[in-house]
């Protein structure tokens, strides 16, 4: 058994009374080493998770265990990005790398940090920087710290196709050869598809789904045919048409393909049909299980 | 690994973050010290000049005499008021650290959410925050030791024949060791402000006028911090050089009454007579002398030390509590 990356149990999370849950009585398990796309709209719990994950909250209720310990003791062995890249606007881009090098003296990799950060101006302020260039810098600072759990908040929001493209081979490369594990939030619900192996679906400040992203969809089938009971397969979502049904169901045992036209729903079909159906329960895949006992110390 | 390696990374990083400050304050620094050293010397030669001239102060020597002792009387007074704003600037200076450490070092962080990123590096944040003090605090202590000697030496050395008393308000702060202590009352003050407000210049605002109060209160009651002597009697017999903080009329029966209470007399037999109404006998006085300059300094250091141990171990507290 791998360790897990993060692990919570019964994570709630309001940042006031008045103000609501966050996050609620959220328990799941991203085994170590996965790229993982934690996905949801706006408004979800994704930033809530992640910052709770950085140990730059504390959670109302629950527990949070990161690398097999507290998000404090994990501190050096994380990355985080935040959303909005806040830099000192004051330092140049050679003095961010530099601050980056001081503050993580034990784990700092010049090279790394250098890699991603190599097509900015060095001596330009960071305020100067466009959307795209902060979102670079922010990255190498994070890579730069050799970091076995990345944390990256919407890091794609604002680059253009190109350097999506670029970054996201650069952060593929270091999953690929630290096995570094890399959780990445976007609200674009289909924008991670194919580089992440691993789903984490937050909505309502709940995980909906949890697991590898091809066993999510592998346990979903989208069915046509004559209007009838679809038990024992539990219905996500259905609409019938006439007598036609069509449903996203999530399947317990084989769908009989002589009665139902059966297909494999497209990630983005099956995120939808969650959506628009808060009522359906959750799924969490064995591996996405919380474990009651690593969680307990 | 000690807590002074795990502060060397972040505390470099303060300080090329808020080089720009550093720079301006180092410089009006050195500034202030050329000032006073001019002034000093400035004043010491005019006073010798003066004395060379062998003119009386106080006049009827002729004509020309009273010119030149006007004059030198004037330019004294003149650098007397250059010492007096200079002790003024380090009355002033902790009012100015809290407002910069609440503002600009930390709530800006907040506010800008820069603290993410700071956070998320090997530093956790209650180092961040030791850090983030442990610069200003080295820096403020180095920099108004300076000031504060050199404004004394400039003081002594200028021959002044006007020099404030041990005790005005204007200078007691700016002697001692209260320079030291009041700015690092404004940095405490800033600190747990800045994690408070958490915007910028809100922060600023509140932690300046906090810092300014309690600075402002004490000057305002700091004659009460030690126990007073007295002295009392038909009339007021006094020492050289102590502090008037309270005078007023004494009953027979030993009750006292204000300064004031007979000022609407018209002529003094009608004074005699309002002061005889009243049981009137004598007069009190509540003083500090020379020797109290010591005690004084120390309750007022304890009280605010004590005080800004209270707002840093609130402002970690706070770190602890909401960040974990």
């Amino acid at each position: 058994m791998t360790g897990a990356a993060i692990e919570a149990n019964g994570l709630g999370m309001t940042y006031g009374r008045k103000r609501g849950w966050a996050l609620r009585d959220c328990s799941f398990r991203l085994p170590a080493g996965r790229v993982c796309a934690l996905v949801g709209p706006n408004g979800a719990g994704k930033s809530t998770l992640l910052g709770l994950a950085a140990g730059l909250l504390r959670p109302t209720e629950g527990s949070l265990r990161v690398l097999g310990t507290g998000p404090g003791e994990a501190r050096s062995r994380i990355a985080y990005v935040s959303q909005d890249k806040p830099l000192y606007p004051q330092l140049t881009v050679a003095d961010t790398l530099w601050a980056g090098a001081e503050l993580n003296p034990a784990t700092w990799d010049r090279e790394a940090a250098d890699r991603v950060a190599g097509p900015l101006p060095q001596d330009a302020k960071v305020r100067t920087l466009s959307g795209g260039q902060r979102t670079r810098l922010a990255l190498a600072l994070a890579l730069g710290k050799r970091p076995e759990l990345m944390l990256l908040d919407e890091p794609m929001a604002d680059l253009d196709p190109l350097a999506r493209h670029q970054l996201m081979g650069i952060l593929m490369a270091e999953a690929a050869e630290n096995a570094t594990t890399i959780v990445m939030s976007s609200h674009i619900l289909t924008e991670l598809e194919g580089s992440c192996d691993y789903l984490l679906f937050v909505d309502g400040g709940r995980v909906r789904l949890g697991g590898e992203s091809d066993d999510i969809v592998a346990a979903h089938a989208l069915v046509t045919g004559q209007a009838r009971d679809l038990a024992p397969h539990t219905v996500v979502e259905s609409r019938t048409t006439g007598r036609q049904l069509t449903a996203l169901v999530r399947k317990e045992g084989p769908v009989d393909p002589a009665d139902w036209d059966v297909t494999e729903p497209s990630l983005e079909e099956l995120l939808l049909a969650h959506l628009r159906s808060p009522e359906a329960p959750p799924l969490l895949t064995p591996s996405a299980h919380a474990r009651e006992e690593v969680a307990a110390g | 690994m000690s807590t002074l390696t795990t502060l060397r990374g972040p505390a470099r990083v303060v300080v090329r973050q808020h080089r720009w400050t550093l720079w301006i304050a180092g410089g009006l620094a050195a500034l202030a010290v050329l000032v006073l050293v001019a002034v000093a010397l400035r004043s010491s030669h005019v006073a010798e000049v003066f004395g060379a001239s062998g003119c009386p102060v106080d006049g009827g020597a002729g004509r020309d005499c009273d010119v030149t002792a006007r004059s030198y009387l004037d330019s004294m007074y003149m650098y007397r008021s250059i010492f007096g704003q200079g002790a003024f600037a380090l009355t002033v200076l902790p009012v100015l650290v809290g407002a910069f450490v609440a503002g600009p070092l930390i709530a800006r962080e907040m506010e800008s959410g820069t603290f993410r990123t700071a956070w998320t590096q090997s530093v956790s944040p209650a180092h961040w925050l030791a850090a983030k003090l442990a610069v200003p605090t080295v820096l403020l202590l180095a920099g108004t030791a300076v000031l504060a000697s050199a404004l004394r030496w400039a003081q002594s050395y200028s021959d002044n024949p006007y020099p404030y008393e041990w005790h005005a308000a204007l200078v007691f702060a700016g002697t001692g060791i209260l320079p030291l202590v009041h700015p690092l009352f404004g940095l405490a003050v800033g600190a747990l402000t800045g994690l408070l407000v958490r915007r910028t210049l809100l922060a600023l605002t509140v932690s300046g006028f906090v810092t300014g109060a309690v600075v402002a209160l004490l000057s305002y009651r700091r004659g009460l911090l030690w126990p007073r002597d007295t002295v009392t009697g038909r009339t007021l017999d006094v020492q050289e050089n102590i502090w008037w903080v309270e005078t007023g009329h004494l009953t027979s029966g030993g009750a006292r009454l204000p300064e004031d209470l007979c000022a609407r007399s018209v002529s003094s037999a009608d004074y005699a007579r309002c002061l005889a109404d009243h049981d009137v006998t004598g007069a009190y006085l509540d003083y500090h002398p020379q020797s109290h300059f010591w005690p004084l300094q120390l309750v007022e250091t304890g009280i605010l030390l004590a005080l800004a141990a209270l707002a840093l171990a609130l402002a970690f507290r706070v770190l602890r509590r909401l960040h974990g």
